[in-house]
């Protein structure tokens, strides 16, 4: 089985994210770039199928800036086969799923798993969008994937607003993993040297041929509104008082 | 010809939410010098009409078919393309329910159109649409514009703007629309379908929320002894619902759900900027927590600063005491 995951680079989500005096970023010195929590999750679970199934090729793709090789690098060392970064910036969702689908004709993957969302837009929409183009089922928000046994099908079990809610579909298909499917493993120190002579095969956008005139632009960014900063209080009894007579609330 | 301005489009979703994007819906509308109809797919929630006229909608626009399950979004996809197609609108309104969030990514990819999620405010300037949506867990906003062909998509956050009625009531007519979904074969089939038990935690006035700082699974019926007390619902930071002290559906923040209580208590919650996004839009916020420094303080109106194994048992009396 061969199964494509994406890996796009973001920073650390324990760093706390200021945005620059112009909006027109945020702040870059000193943050600790890593691959976006839930596509490593995504990468955890494809090599657990690959464990399971034998024969199976695990296939990472980033689309970004060269620099992105260290988070491609870094799911190499945990186990993948082979990497493809494909050098584009500024790409808007659209244009991130259309490069994805040209090259799921080329590589042809049985499985395509992807972070639900990646921590630094949170937009929550490409896998979605990807599914559509190819015209291939999704499986959003998997907390739990299990295949068939002859793995034509898929089943996924997500968090929905009312609960847990289990799919089944056809593959091939996308599925977008969530933070609770599992906890991705450290990459091992044989693991990083292995991942040096793998192939990280590096395409620039323009190779591909495909539209990526993007919809929609980022004009600004800026800080959240602040909060006014609000009072310590000293006992129970006073907490409560205040919560009746001036936030009146209870 | 040209269609509406503004299309506020939902299915099944709970009436506080539907408010709220007409209410958007409406403010865009008129920046726009357009109208605003109101897209209802599957049942008409109970009211509807009366709903629409009291938030200022030009008319609805209904459409029903056996399709329209309650999970999939082949069906969903299918119907609003068509409805995009025939009635033309300039800018497709969402709320961003889970189904939603499965549909609304599908629906521009198809249209080849673009999209923003997690929409907070919707602005027009010199004809361009400007959609500010929270990025980086809620430690930003990123301000997009949208540009090229239409209908362009919005999926508007839960709480992003409070319901307000329009000044002026209309009095709006249901049109049934017609859409053809023969062709359409849902490919993902629901082996389990969610059960849904209890109040929503979006729709709570009182939320009372455990973290870590809780020390130990037992300890979470002190968080639920609270919320009862004050007639409220419990919640739950994402780590003690990781680790099974608490339900998935419990979990407050941007991997579980998005709040606009008038009182929101964290207890033990240290006050992540992913935790934040959850429950930033409460009115009051109240901490209790042991570390005087903790983030949490800068955002709560009040704070407590001791155990919350000692104090949420003392406010659970006090509250009783009422
Ligand atoms: C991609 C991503 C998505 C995330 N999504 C979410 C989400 O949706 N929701 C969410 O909550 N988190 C989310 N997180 C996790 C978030 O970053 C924090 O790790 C989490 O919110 C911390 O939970 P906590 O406050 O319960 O625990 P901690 O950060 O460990 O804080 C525990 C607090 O309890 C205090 N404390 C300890 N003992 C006591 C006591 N006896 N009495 C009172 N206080 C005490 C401590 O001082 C501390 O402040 C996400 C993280 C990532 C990377």
């Amino acid at each position: 089985m061969k199964i494509l995951v994406t890996v796009k680079r973001v920073p650390d989500p324990e760093t706390s994210i200021k945005v620059k005096p112009d909006g027109t970023g945020i702040v870059t010195d000193n943050i600790k770039w890593v691959v976006n929590p839930f596509d490593e999750i995504g990468v955890e679970e494809a090599l657990r199928i690959k464990e399971k199934v034998a024969g199976s090729e695990v296939v990472l793709v980033s689309i970004g800036d060269k620099v992105a090789q260290e988070q491609l690098r870094t799911g190499l060392a945990m186990g993948a086969d082979r990497a493809i970064l494909v050098l584009a910036d500024d790409l808007d969702p659209l244009g991130v799923a259309r490069v994805l689908a040209k090259l799921v004709d080329d590589e042809k993957p049985d499985l395509i798993i992807m972070g639900k969302q990646a921590i630094d837009d949170d937009s929550n929409a490409v896998g979605q969008m990807l599914a559509e183009l190819l015209g291939w089922p999704q499986g959003t928000f998997a907390s739990q994937i299990e295949l068939s046994d002859d793995q034509k099908s898929a089943s996924v079990t997500r968090e929905v607003d009312g609960g847990l809610e289990t799919l089944s579909f056809p593959l091939p298909g996308v599925i977008t993993a969530d933070l609770r499917l599992n906890e991705p493993r450290y990459a091992s120190l044989p693991g990083i040297m292995k991942a040096r002579k793998k192939e990280l095969k590096e395409i620039p956008v323009a190779d591909l041929g495909v539209d990526v005139t993007p919809r929609v632009t980022i004009t600004k960014m800026e800080p959240p509104p602040s909060r006014e900063a609000g009072k310590i209080v000293a006992s129970v009894e006073e907490l409560v008082n205040l919560l009746h007579t001036e936030a009146k609330v209870i | 010809m040209s269609g509406p301005a503004v299309v506020a489009c939902t299915w099944g979703v709970a009436t506080s939410d539907i408010e709220e994007l007409l209410t958007l819906g409406r403010t865009v509308a008129g920046s726009l010098g357009g109208e605003l109809r109101w897209l209802v797919l599957g049942a008409l929630p109970e009211g509807a009409t009366d709903t629409a006229g009291r938030f200022g909608v030009g008319g609805v626009d209904h459409i029903e078919d056996a399709k329209l399950g309650t999970s999939g979004s082949d069906a969903y996809v299918a119907a609003l393309a068509q409805y995009c197609t025939d009635s033309t609108p300039q800018l497709l309104l969402f709320n961003q329910t889970f189904q939603v969030r499965d549909a609304a990514p599908r629906l521009a990819a198809r249209l080849g159109v673009g999209i923003v999620m997690n929409g907070i405010a919707i602005e027009q300037d010199g004809g361009t649409l400007r959609v500010t949506a929270s990025a980086f867990g809620g430690d930003t906003r990123t301000v997009y514009d949208l540009a090229g062909a239409t209908p362009q998509l919005v999926s508007v956050s839960a709480n992003a703007v409070a319901p307000e009625a329009a000044a002026t009531a209309t009095n709006p007519e249901v049109r049934k629309v017609a859409v053809d979904l023969g062709a359409v074969e849902e490919r993902v089939r629901v082996v389990t379908p969610p059960k849904r038990e209890g109040p929503r935690l979006e729709d709570a006035q009182t939320i009372v929320a455990g973290g870590r700082g809780l020390a130990d699974a037992a300890n979470f019926k002190l968080v639920e002894e609270l919320a009862a007390a004050l007639g409220g619902v419990a919640g739950a930071s994402r780590p003690i619902v990781d680790d099974g002290w608490a339900d998935p559906s419990q979990q407050v923040g941007l991997t579980g759900k998005i709040t606009r209580p008038g009182l929101y208590i964290a207890a033990g919650i240290s006050g992540a900027s992913q935790h934040m996004v959850g429950c930033s839009a409460a009115k009051t916020i109240v901490a209790i927590n042991t570390d005087p420094d903790a983030a949490i303080f800068k955002h709560a109106r009040y704070g407590l600063v001791g155990d919350c194994l000692e104090i949420l048992p003392e406010l659970t009396r006090a509250a009783k005491a009422r």
